[in-house]
């Protein structure tokens, strides 16, 4: 019943957006008529109800356990904290979407004020309900209230059928960022139709250049919100995922980060407009500054790239390819998606090339040392980098229209890419603060690189000889990192006593130099040790003692699953240090496989990271790693050795079984015979002949660089005497994690920075409207 | 050259360049069976490979749902049940001809367990 009417307003609400995007429109060929005005919002205040309620509908479900919906039933379970179970409402396909429809819909609440202020509501909103409408016609067909014996209608269920129980949420996501990461991300797509919106209601009103005023703090928003999210996903990364960082070039990424760095490119670019305008009392034409055309084609982009990673992520395109794929695709939604890129791609460059020849800049050239031409190519720099990103992203689907198979680029190609783009980036940010707009004085410049560059080159020399730094590429961004730092910390100091909201620009600056410090510390300068640790012995590591103290079994409560912490204990100068990896198994995925999450020691300097790789017991029998062609003596008898043959994988699929082919040398004679353990990795001791030995092939330690280097693990034990007792022991990886708060505190300060910034443009916005109505009245008076 | 040639030209010479660089970073390894057992060893490794072989007419090709199963012989011989739910349909009459001349043909996917599951299917 309350899905069905969650369901029936979803399509309600389509229909108050249709009726309010087509009112609007029609309301921009008759600005005069306000009745067709107040259709028009009241159709959008009726579509924001309709998807406020059915979004609260769907949260009562999941909150109540209401198994007999599909989508309920799919992504909680009764296990579920309270927490989670707000994240199940976006952990799946049609609830991200509702959740990004509700969010558009409350920023278009703020968005109808704001336009209605600057006269640019029936353009803004016209497009903004195309865009409100789409994504609930998107919920209409591919609805969160299906019920289960509706979508699993092959199964025959009968109708009312209702599970005990749901299928419980993807364990990886049972993490707290959880419940900040997507909802942050979908501020930041839904913010994003703004600055889009306003471009196209600037081309349609002509009016090429206010359009940018009232943008602007929209941009700086979408950007900053974005920007956040997308590190708060590193964190839950890193905290989760125990793949040993917080950023791998993954598909999912890379989607949120394409259109936040065209964004980020936009910022500057209308900045520069904003500049370049001419301050005379003539008409909007006569003002237009530079980068007119850039800036509509940008915001154009930086909305597409929002619904192209949308189309990477939700349409299964990318499937097999990420490392997080949560969403199951579907035929329909791969459809719609192209369905609705092609309509913005359409209604953006349509309404560009139709106001192409009117899109022109009345200013003169920009002077080469002046500080907008470099902010253009700072912005430039952040375009290639979005492309290099979009292109690496692509290229599982692009490989297939050449014949190959569907494959992502190797993360190398990112990071190649990126040392010089960034290093780039990063002295245009340090340089273009120091130029002064419209043009600089030669001789100031120097003055003030003059001490800037030798600050930057000393702290670039320190910090190679305190951290040993000595690769070129990274000397060559750790200068660049505090030439942007030094040259905006100065800049910055010298607004913060006039006025601190000026501010803005040189702390988000400031805060990609430290980012970039953060990334160098830890991609360049992580150490990491392979370790098996064994119960009760202690391993020397880092300089820490390190014992593996045992498992513990924690959320016994839980039936779905078998975890365990692992508690490891660093001692060191009479301070012990408790760091517990997890490991466990769910009913989520048959419990085919374990899920691992790394344990931290969060410390100021540097975290040690530990994930933990395997558990095997030790102890029992001797065991020798070989490659091919290699021997050993037994250590149970040294008169024997073995050498290493070859891999045997003739039973592997038939029996599940690995061989090791193995030379067994005796006084006597020599010969061959095979060993063997199942893929899960389980073996048992073979006895050999008619010697007193036993082996067992204990670990296939695959190469993956080159397969002919794989070794072979084999375990050795006398047939007659008894092995010695078995031990539990843990395999990890420790790693010394340096300066990784560089990493947030420099995101964290970039958003600080942004924020500034919005409040700048919007105190400049108010003032600059004023002052337009003010002269308005005056010409009026004359 | 006016500087709105110069950015043309960096753009025209720059996305070329990167689609060219990019595909020396891709690469899907071309193995038997055998190594791509060893690839996907115990640690769940799922590198993504390429196995060149011929369809085993004589265990038939099944299709069920969105999946088609048949066994390939690698060029060692070693046969293995492939499993494909690519997104590509593919026709299994064009599977049976293939089969039927010994055409070689590539699967390209993971090693799961006891099967080979294909997500892409090149019939060569």
């Amino acid at each position: 019943m309350l899905g069905d009417i969650g369901a029936f307003l979803l399509s309600l609400g389509l229909s108050g957006a249709l009726l309010s995007g087509v009112s609007y429109a029609v309301h921009i060929r008759r600005p005069a008529h306000q009745p067709l005005l107040n259709i028009a919002r009241s159709g959008f205040y009726l579509s924001v109800f309709c998807i406020m309620i059915a979004s609260a509908i769907l949260m009562y479900l999941i909150l109540t356990h209401q198994f007999q919906y599909h989508y309920v039933w799919s992504h909680s379970s009764t296990n579920l904290a309270r927490p989670f179970l707000f994240a199940a409402f976006y952990s799946g396909q049609e609830g991200s979407f509702l959740l990004w429809t509700l969010l558009t819909a409350l920023i278009g609440v703020f968005v109808i004020g704001y336009a209605e202020r600057y006269r640019y509501e029936s353009e803004t909103m016209s497009i903004y309900m195309i865009v409100l409408s789409l994504l609930t016609l998107i919920l209409v067909f591919d609805s969160p209230f299906e019920t289960i014996y509706a979508a699993m209608a092959d199964q025959q269920l009968p109708a009312g059928f209702v599970p005990e129980n749901g299928r419980g949420l993807n364990p990886q996501l049972e993490n707290l960022w959880i419940t900040i990461h997507p909802p942050m991300l979908f501020v930041g797509f839904a913010a994003m139709t703004v600055p889009f919106v306003f471009a196209i209601a600037g081309l349609l009103k002509k009016e090429y250049q206010r359009w940018i005023s009232i943008a602007l703090p929209w941009t700086l928003f979408a950007s900053m919100i974005l920007g956040f999210g997308i590190m708060l996903g590193g964190w839950w990364a890193y905290e989760t995922l125990g793949w040993g960082g917080y950023w791998a070039w993954d598909p999912v990424e890379n989607s949120s980060l394409i259109p936040w760095l065209i964004c980020v490119a936009l910022v500057h670019t209308m900045l520069v407009q904003l500049r370049t305008s001419q301050k005379s009392d003539g008409d909007e034409q006569s003002r237009i500054g530079g980068l007119v055309r850039t800036n509509v084609i940008l915001a154009v982009l930086a909305f597409a790239g929002i619904l192209y990673s949308t189309f990477l992520t939700r349409s299964g395109v990318l499937d097999d390819t990420s490392v997080h794929s949560f969403v199951a695709p579907g035929d329909f939604i791969y459809s719609i998606l192209q369905i609705i890129m092609g309509v913005f791609l359409l209604i953006g460059f349509g309404a560009i090339a139709w106001r192409w020849k009117d899109l022109k800049a009345r200013t003169l050239a920009m002077r080469t040392d002046s500080r907008e031409n470099w902010l253009g190519i700072g912005s430039a720099l952040l375009l290639a980098s979005a492309f290099i990103v979009t292109v690496g992203t692509s290229w599982p689907l692009l490989m297939p229209q050449f014949g190959q198979p569907k494959a992502k680029l190797d993360i190398s190609f990112y990071d190649s890419t990126h040392i010089w783009l960034g290093l780039g980036i990063l002295l245009v940010n340090g340089l273009s603060v120091i130029l002064q707009w419209k043009g600089s004085d030669l001789k100031k410049v120097l003055r003030s690189l003059g001490y800037v560059a030798p600050v930057a080159v000393g702290l670039t020399a320190v910090t190679a000889l305190l951290g040993g730094v000595s690769e070129i590429f990274f000397l060559l961004l750790l200068f660049g990192s505090y030439f942007a730092l030094v040259s905006n910390a100065i800049q910055g100091y010298r607004f913060i006593r006039r006025n601190w909201r000026m501010t803005g620009a040189y702390v988000a600056h400031a805060g990609l130099a430290i980012l970039v410090l953060g990334v160098i510390a830890t991609s360049g300068y992580s150490t990491t040790e392979h370790v098996q640790l064994v119960e009760g012995e202690v391993a020397e590591v880092f300089g820490y003692d390190v014992e593996y103290i045992g498992p513990i079994q924690i959320e016994k409560e839980k039936s779905d699953r078998e975890k365990y912490q692992h508690q490891i204990e660093f001692r060191r100068d009479n301070k012990v240090h408790d760091i517990r990896p997890v490991i466990f198994w769910t009913d989520f995925n048959n419990r085919e496989q374990s899920f691992l999450e790394p344990g931290i020691l969060y410390r100021p300097t540097s975290d040690i990271y530990v994930t933990p790789k395997a558990l095997a017991p030790v102890g029992g029998n001797p065991t020798v790693v070989l490659s091919k062609g290699e021997s050993a003596f037994v250590p149970l008898d040294s008169t024997y050795s073995i050498r290493f043959e070859k891999f045997d994988m003739s039973r592997a699929a038939s029996d599940s079984l690995q061989g090791a082919v193995v030379e067994v040398s005796t006084p006597d004679t020599a010969f061959y015979t095979t060993v063997y353990r199942r893929v899960d990795g389980r073996y048992r001791m073979e006895e050999i002949g008619e010697t007193d030995l036993r082996l067992g092939f204990a670990e296939l330690q695959a190469d993956k660089e080159d397969l002919a280097r794989s070794k072979a693990r084999i375990a050795m034990a006398s047939a007659s005497r008894p092995s010695p007792p078995e031990k539990r022991s843990i395999t990890v990886d420790v790693s010394v994690k340096p300066f990784i708060l560089l990493v947030w505190g420099g995101v964290i300060v970039m958003v600080i920075g942004f924020f500034l910034s919005i409040l700048r443009r919007r105190r400049e916005l108010v003032a600059l409207m004023r002052r337009g109505e003010s002269q308005k009245v005056e010409s009026n008076n004359d | 050259m006016s500087r709105r040639t110069y950015y043309m030209t960096a753009i025209v010479l720059f996305v070329p360049i990167i689609v060219w660089y990019a595909g020396k970073f891709s690469t899907v390894p071309v193995l038997t069976f055998s190594q791509a057992h060893v690839v996907a060893d115990s640690t769940g490794d799922s590198k993504k490979v390429i196995v060149p072989g011929t369809i085993v007419e004589s265990k038939g090709i099944e299709e069920g749902g969105s999946e088609i199963t048949f066994y390939l012989a690698d060029a060692t011989e070693q046969v293995e049940r492939v499993d494909y739910d690519g997104s590509e349909k593919i026709d299994p009459a064009a599977l049976r001809e293939a089969a039927g001349k010994g055409r070689e043909i590539r699967v390209a996917g993971h090693i799961c367990g006891e099967r080979f599951h294909a997500k892409n299917l090149f019939l060569e």
